[in-house]
């Protein structure tokens, strides 16, 4: 089976199989480009990817491996709340693939399946993220986020104004 | 299997393996990252958000266009939101001032609940980049008497050069919309304006056809029609109706206008104004008849509800346009009369084509183009009508019938009805993705025998989709779909497989018996009867 090596910032190598690399928009182009620059056909390709460390390569690997088979997400996981879920294509293993993971990794992870081009990685992040924001006021979401507000003066004062027509309900 | 999943395992050459987060907050994503995250937010949870830091604030405002309700409060507001692209003034009670201070910036300006005065034509006049205007429910305050509110009145007319969309709501239509568009017509001129939409619970009955004359004269016409009129040469698209079914016109580019291949009959001329669309819904006027002799470009043809007397001009129609014509739909009662369908002979673009008569037989299948890809029809067809459509309509994607109704002779034989034989036929033809029976009754359709047979060729290739509706705590059958998937083997499937029916000694024919059949069929008109 053809192999490609990556290479994360840290320089950590990952062995995996081009199928399942190519699954990755970025690295697929990345393996075009070594075929079409390389002579011998046969090369491994090694790609360094700079701006990912170690821990979070393989957490996307391991999540494209998980993934690997499906176009379509596996509906029948769970019967009772599988509806919201199914709409963002987010699984029982999904769900326990982020639960232990903190904020800073899954900024991590965003970045990297934006990076990497992984849709459906992007996507259930975004999500989680998203589902941290949603139902919070202001202030428990810089809480959350670590967030320091940089208005001056009456900045923000008047962008609560401008916002109360959804607030006020 | 095994070894495959090894294979693919990514391995970890060399790597520590601790699990330790680095300290990068959401501040550590780009902007186009975070817009990611944002847009999974519902519009007012996004305004929400903009407080929270300077960075957020730009990237909603940026990213989503900053979106304003100014609901029943003073005009101190409108002050406030200069970055405003999307603004909604809601049962504001007081009259808008000028200095506003979204002017520059916004996009979209909505009316809503709302009584204008006299200056909203001054207040329009500072947003002049606005591109999309919405009245909804809202009334106008016509002037008085007094010297200063007609001062406003007789003032020069507002460009407004940018604007594309105008939509007025209103829920009864005597309340506002003639107002609104009379007030529009009057003070302002549009540039660029390619959609009217006017949507309400009793919408007006136009003289559409005053539009198409030969040499219009709207003087003394509604404002709407003064309104198309005037801006004729941008517009694309007007929208007239109930929400759910409107009147739909779509204007045909000034270029690519073709003039008519045949020379033009009596009556007939080429009006200034060409259709690309016409869509009515719920029924077409017997006033509108002369419009349609002055169209010779229609694509999309949706007639609607129409009086079987206007059927001839209807023949006339998808003659005239049938160089162009690609989707055509026909709905209404007949009471017998037959829907010829030779008439689409020349369609040579018909990809799409509705037939909802009900009562009516439709004959002359066989003359339908051949490139069609979508059929429905709606009321009685007869088997033989069913046959030529499985043998000459191959490029057919989709095909449905509703309402078949009775298409038995009374007291006739029992096969009669649509049978499996029919059903197979069709399903063979080449391209078919979709066969669909809807509310048709035991009386038009063996439905014990096929629904058994379709279950039976259910599987990766063939999805079956039972349709019943309930009558006395019993579920009846009155409908079925079949959706078969492009990887469905034709040549290789066994059409002949025998399916074991209780009570019935019916073994599946084949397509020679079949044939012989078909011919013994000879659907006679005069003993064609209805329930």
């Amino acid at each position: 089976m053809a192999l490609v090596r990556v290479i994360s910032s840290d320089g950590a190598a990952f062995l995996v199989s081009q199928r399942l690399a190519k699954r990755s928009g970025k690295l697929k182009t990345e393996i075009e480009t070594f075929r079409k620059s390389s002579d011998n056909s046969e090369a491994q390709p090694e790609i360094r990817i700079v701006t990912i460390r170690a821990e979070i390569l393989r957490l996307v690997l391991q999540w494209l491996q998980q993934h690997q088979n499906d176009p379509v997400l596996p509906a029948n996981q769970n019967e009772q709340d599988g509806r919201g879920d199914a709409e963002m294509g987010q699984s029982q293993w999904d769900r326990d693939f982020l639960a232990p993971m903190d904020l800073g990794i899954v900024m991590e992870l965003i970045l990297a399946a934006n990076h990497l081009e992984v849709k459906g990685l992007l996507d259930i992040t975004c999500k989680l993220v998203e589902s941290k924001i949603t139902g919070r006021t202001v202030d428990e979401i810089r809480t959350a986020f670590k967030l320091k507000s940089d208005f001056k003066g009456n900045e923000e004062e008047q962008t609560r104004l401008e916002n109360r027509w959804c607030v006020e309900n | 299997m095994e070894s495959e999943q090894n294979e693919v395992t990514p391995e970890l050459i060399t790597a520590n393996s601790s699990y330790n987060s680095l300290d990068s907050g959401i501040q550590s994503l780009l902007n186009e990252e975070t817009a990611k995250i944002f847009a999974f937010l519902n519009v007012e949870e996004r305004q929400k958000i903009r407080p929270v830091c300077k960075r957020w604030k730009k990237i909603v405002d940026e990213t989503f266009g900053m979106k304003i309700r100014i609901k029943n409060s003073t005009s101190e507001l409108i002050s406030m939101c200069p970055n405003a692209i999307d603004v909604e003034l809601n049962s504001m009670t007081i009259p808008f001032e000028s200095g506003i201070s979204f002017a520059q910036t916004v996009k979209i300006l909505r009316f809503t609940s709302i009584v204008v005065t006299y200056n909203l034509a001054n207040f329009l006049r500072n947003c002049c980049g606005i591109t999309s205007l919405f009245f909804t429910n809202v009334v106008i305050d016509q002037p008085i008497g007094d010297e200063w509110s007609q001062k406003f009145w007789r003032e020069e007319t507002v460009a407004l050069p940018l604007l594309e969309k105008l939509e007025i709501k209103c829920f009864n239509f005597a309340e506002g919309i003639s107002d609104v568009t009379r007030l529009l017509h009057d003070r302002f001129d549009f540039g660029s304006l390619k959609e009217i939409c006017i949507l309400a619970q009793n919408p007006p009955t136009l003289p559409l056809e005053l539009l198409f004359a030969e040499t219009p004269d709207l003087t003394n016409a509604h404002c709407i029609l003064q309104l198309l009129w005037k801006n004729q040469d941008s517009l694309t698209r007007f929208q007239i109706g109930r929400q759910n079914y409107p009147i739909i016109m779509k204007f045909l580019d000034k270029d690519k206008v073709r003039e008519p291949a045949i020379p033009l009959g009596r009556n007939e001329y080429v009006a200034a104004i060409q259709l690309e669309e016409f869509l009515v819904h719920p029924y077409f006027r017997e006033e509108w008849a002369p419009l349609l002799r002055t169209q010779f470009n229609i694509i999309n043809l949706d007639i609607g509800s129409v009086n079987v007397s206007r059927w001839d001009d209807i023949r006339q129609v998808i003659i005239r346009n049938s160089s162009s014509l690609q989707c055509f739909t026909i709905g209404g009662l007949s009471f017998g009369q037959v829907w010829d369908c030779s008439v689409f002979e020349s369609c040579h673009s018909l990809t799409t084509l509705n037939i909802m008569i009900s009562h009516s037989h439709k004959f002359n299948m066989h003359r339908i183009p051949q490139q069609l890809l979508n059929l429905h029809l709606f009321g009685p067809v007869s088997m033989e009508e069913i046959m030529s459509i499985a043998e000459n309509l191959v490029n057919l994607d989709s095909l449905k019938f509703s309402h078949l109704g009775r298409i038995a002779i009374a007291g006739g034989p029992e096969d009669e009805r649509v049978n499996i034989a029919l059903v197979k036929a069709l399903l063979k033809l080449p391209k078919l993705r979709l066969l669909s029976f809807v509310v048709c009754s035991s009386l038009s359709i063996d439905w014990d025998r096929i629904a058994q047979w379709c279950r039976s060729i259910e599987g990766d290739d063939i999805v079956l989709e039972e349709h019943f509706y309930q009558m006395h705590g019993e579920n009846c059958r009155n409908g079925l779909t079949l959706k078969i998937s492009e990887n469905f083997d034709r040549g290789g499937f066994d059409w002949d497989r025998e399916v074991t029916i209780a009570n019935t000694g019916e073994t599946t024919e084949g397509s020679q018996s079949q044939l012989a059949h078909r011919r013994s069929v000879h659907f006679n008109l005069s003993t064609f009867s209805f329930p």
